[in-house]
């Protein structure tokens, strides 16, 4: 327990003043309430609506005034102003007493409105926030032709509501967290009760209670914080924009977790698979989908394997292609100086380069960048007999396949492992390329994600899981959907 | 705690003793009854099987290692438990040696041998490293893409106009006389024998109950997979080729042709080959760090999978001098000075004393 509220006005007002000089934005607000009752009224400019505070807080202390005497006059000795004024006077929802110090600054930097009157030990605190915010959005990172298009945005309290609407139950539990001893960034835990495992919840709780840290900005910090292998490329936590895939995830006995100032909220825990879906596989038809999901699948491994198995091929085992494909690839090899993986990582690194260019750049000078990569990669350099046309249109491919990834964060993973198995093809042929794989392989075998393991439902098998990974059944055959993962 | 489903057991049974079986053309020497040779190796293999497994039950939670202090007291049973870890890392070593053949042969030929060794051995030790129940996990992933190709192969076989029925004609044409020769001691042993090392997991099933119908069927299916192979490989290369050639399946792979677009896919065989090599060496490899940990009682793995695996790459690389050596040790020499006794002999004995024991009712 710290200091709280002396009673004496002078002195706290003092305290409040030197807890919140040099800051431009607090507004502290003196008024008398009635006679002898000083009040003051401190608040963030910004953070607060201020016609809010105008309407209901300062309009009926000030205007109401013969109400409160009359009100006053009705209690004997040991009245409670407070407790009149929030619950007759101040038209505000959510109010509330506090006299701890500490509690009290926390809750003004948090943007809520400070009442405090003379004489009384006790401050009143209204919730008026009312911060500029974006206004719900298109998800710019995971697009879908059917579908919500509504996403996240920066305020926690929008993204709550995004998620309300479309699980109207109580059911549905909202934990409230703070975190980060600098930001104090609010957190909520989401989940469906009865329908996500207690067990997880706890787990939940316990990982993100063991935080240490000054600031949250963003959930990549809580994601790391809370995964279970950080000596992994692939994501255990998946990150998303969209309500719709939160709301299905919440369906499904997973746990949520929205962070305050950031767009993408958690989802937990996740399987390799579930990170291959997107949430318009189960608005389209179910043959389509299951179509798409295949087509994902082997986009997938191709955008993993693809150019180290061209390295490897024409390095090690020319003898596996056919003559005509041989005698084209090696007549427009000719004039390369380079060996093939040196020719491969060349051009994967202008393709990556582009694509993080592309990324970086201030969106005006947009055109320059797609200009320069067209025709450095696609012209200049196969005329200039630095590449060879044949591994431009692998490198294409490879960068088209590495498109599909639905979870951004997972795509991120296979572009960055493409480029050991590259260097295992160009040492050790399609040897070093199963070596690699089985690494891979192995590694993901080991990883779990809140306990559930990573290739789960394949690896440890469960048939029934199957109807929604590998196909997509049609909705009658999936009502029961997999509540219990990883079973 | 480990626990295992009855189909991760299922799968890495099947593939632990499809092993390398598959790609030297198992029972050659039979000439074209060797499909024969094969399914009867399995029905007798099943029953040594059942063996180990009525062993297993008579000493519920016990594994391999454990039993034979168990029946013979510790100055008797914890040496002859020794031989087990010592065998199975032998075994590992040959397998190694099967690569080191292998791989120059058909992938890389310029490669230095302990470059190729040595990057295996190392994922082998972070596939160890990874514990009992992630390699129970690779082989439920792996069974069903290895069973895909070989259907896939089956099929491109069938439609190639190269499989030649007159060719598994006469049946038993020079009797059973080599036929059994191949089934005895080499068929059963090297197949089905060294299942004796999953006595050492077998602790970690779910439903001890399924035991041993999952035992049955993966004999069976191991059974029928190489006989149809071995019958594959005779119809359409004939009885002289699968003979002579040390690695017939390889060959049989070479006539494959897709639309004529995609040939040699020998390349992509030898992969799904190497694969179950890489699946056989590690279990032979977890088998002996268990029984080392359960004899010495360490309590860290890591200690052991070091020792195991350096020494599998020194005994892999140096046992033997060229192939014919290799095949020559494996066929002639393993089998009567080593797997007999420990696959047939010893168990035998265990089996009869704690079958007298049980009788008795002293157990120790």
């Amino acid at each position: 327990m710290g200091p709280t509220l002396s009673g004496n006005f002078e002195a706290d007002l003092a305290f409040f003043r030197e807890s919140f000089d040099r800051s431009s934005d607090i507004v502290f607000k003196e008024l008398l309430v009635c006679d002898g009752y000083r009040g003051i009224i401190i608040f963030i400019d910004g953070l607060v609506d201020v016609s809010l505070v105008d309407m209901h807080i300062i309009t009926p202390l000030l205007h109401g005034r013969s109400q409160l005497e009359l009100k006053l006059n009705e209690q004997v000795k040991h009245h409670n102003v407070q407790a009149i004024l929030q619950k007759s006077i101040v038209s505000a929802c959510q109010s509330k007493l506090e006299s701890e110090m500490h509690t009290i600054v926390s809750a003004i930097t948090n943007g809520d409105t400070i009442l405090i009157l003379e004489s009384s030990s006790e401050a009143l605190i209204f919730d008026m926030k009312g911060r500029e915010a974006r206004a719900v959005e298109e998800a710019a990172s995971e697009p879908t032709i059917r579908g919500p298009r509504e996403g996240f945005t920066e305020k926690l309290r929008t993204n709550t509501s995004l998620l309300r609407t479309r699980l109207k139950t109580n059911k549905l539990k909202m934990e409230p967290l703070t975190i980060g001893d600098v930001s104090n960034t609010d957190i909520v835990i989401v989940y469906l009760d009865g329908v996500a495992k207690t067990e997880l919840i706890d787990e939940v709780r316990t990982r993100l209670g063991r935080i240490k840290i000054d600031a949250i900005l963003e959930s990549g910090y809580i994601e790391e914080l809370i995964e279970d292998n950080t000596y992994s490329p692939f994501p255990q936590v998946l990150s998303t924009e969209r309500p719709d895939r939160v709301a299905a995830a919440l369906l499904e006995g997973k746990v949520s977790l929205l962070i305050d100032n950031t767009p993408f909220a958690l989802v937990l825990p996740i399987t390799f698979l579930g990170l291959m879906q997107s949430p318009e596989d189960y608005y389209q038809r179910y043959m389509i989908s299951t179509a798409t999901r295949w087509l994902r699948y082997w986009l997938a491994f191709i955008a993993l394997t693809f150019p180290s198995l061209y390295i490897a091929v024409t390095t090690f085992h020319q003898e596996m292609v056919p003559t005509n494909l041989l005698l084209s690839i090696a007549s427009s090899r000719e004039a390369v100086p380079f060996p093939a993986i040196i020719e491969a990582l060349l051009m994967e690194i202008t393709f990556e380069g582009l694509r993080e260019a592309g990324i970086r750049m201030p969106r005006p000078v947009g055109q320059a960048v797609s200009i320069v990569g067209a025709l450095v990669i696609g012209q200049a350099a196969v005329q200039a007999g630095i590449v060879s046309a044949i591994l431009v249109i692998i490198v294409s491919f490879t960068g088209i396949a590495s498109f599909i990834f639905p979870s951004y964060s997972l795509g991120i993973a296979a572009r960055l492992l493409r480029f050991p198995l590259m260097f295992l093809a160009g040492t050790l042929g399609l040897y070093g390329i199963l070596l690699g794989l089985l690494v891979i392989c192995i590694h993901l075998l080991r990883l779990r994600s809140f306990g559930v393991p990573y290739l789960s439902p394949v690896a440890p098998l469960s048939l029934n899981n199957l109807k929604d990974t590998l196909f997509r059944v049609p909705w009658r055959n999936l009502i029961h959907r997999r509540r219990g993962i990883g079973e | 705690m480990v626990r295992v489903s009855g189909y991760q057991l299922f799968a890495t049974t099947v593939l632990f003793q499809l092993g390398t079986t598959v790609i030297f053309g198992f029972a050659s020497p039979a000439g074209r009854d060797a499909w024969i040779a094969m399914l009867l190796s399995a029905f007798i293999g099943m029953f040594m099987i059942l063996g180990y497994i009525a062993l297993m039950n008579m000493m519920p939670g016990l594994s391999l290692v454990e039993w034979f202090p168990k029946q013979f007291g510790p100055w008797l049973g914890i040496p002859i438990a020794w031989f087990y870890p010592l065998l199975f890392i032998y075994d590992a070593g040959r397998g190694i040696s099967d690569l080191k053949e292998l791989v120059p042969l058909t992938l890389l030929p310029g490669t230095p041998t302990w470059v190729i060794l040595g990057s295996m051995m190392l994922v082998i030790m972070y596939f160890l490293s990874s514990g009992v129940e992630v390699i129970f996990r690779f082989a439920g992933l792996l069974f069903p893409i290895i069973f895909f190709l070989f259907v896939a192969e089956i099929l491109l076989l069938l439609g190639s106009r190269n499989v030649h029925f007159d060719n598994l004609q006469p049946l038993l044409g020079e009797g059973w006389g080599r036929v059994w020769k191949t089934v005895w001691p080499f068929g059963i042993l090297q197949t089905f024998g060294e299942t004796i090392e999953f006595a050492m997991l077998w602790s970690f099933l779910r439903k001890p109950g399924q035991l041993a119908g999952i035992n049955i069927i993966a004999v069976l299916v191991t059974g029928v997979t190489i006989a149809v192979f071995d019958m594959l490989a005779i119809m359409v290369l004939g009885e002289g080729v699968f003979q002579r050639n040390i690695y017939p399946l390889l060959v049989l792979l070479r006539q494959l042709s897709i639309s004529d677009f995609l040939d040699n896919l020998d390349a992509l065989g030898v992969m799904y080959f190497m694969t179950t090599i890489f699946l056989k060496i590690s279990l032979h490899l977890m088998t002996a760090v268990l029984a080392i940990q359960k004899l010495t009682s360490a309590k860290s793995l890591r200690l052991p999978i070091l020792i195991v695996t350096v020494t599998t790459l020194w005994i892999g690389s140096n046992m033997a001098r060229n192939v014919t050596d290799h095949i020559f040790v494996g066929t002639r020499i393993l089998p009567y000075n080593l797997w007999i006794p420990l696959f047939i002999v010893i168990p035998a004995i265990l089996l009869m004393v704690a079958w007298i024991r049980k009788k008795a009712g002293t157990a120790l």
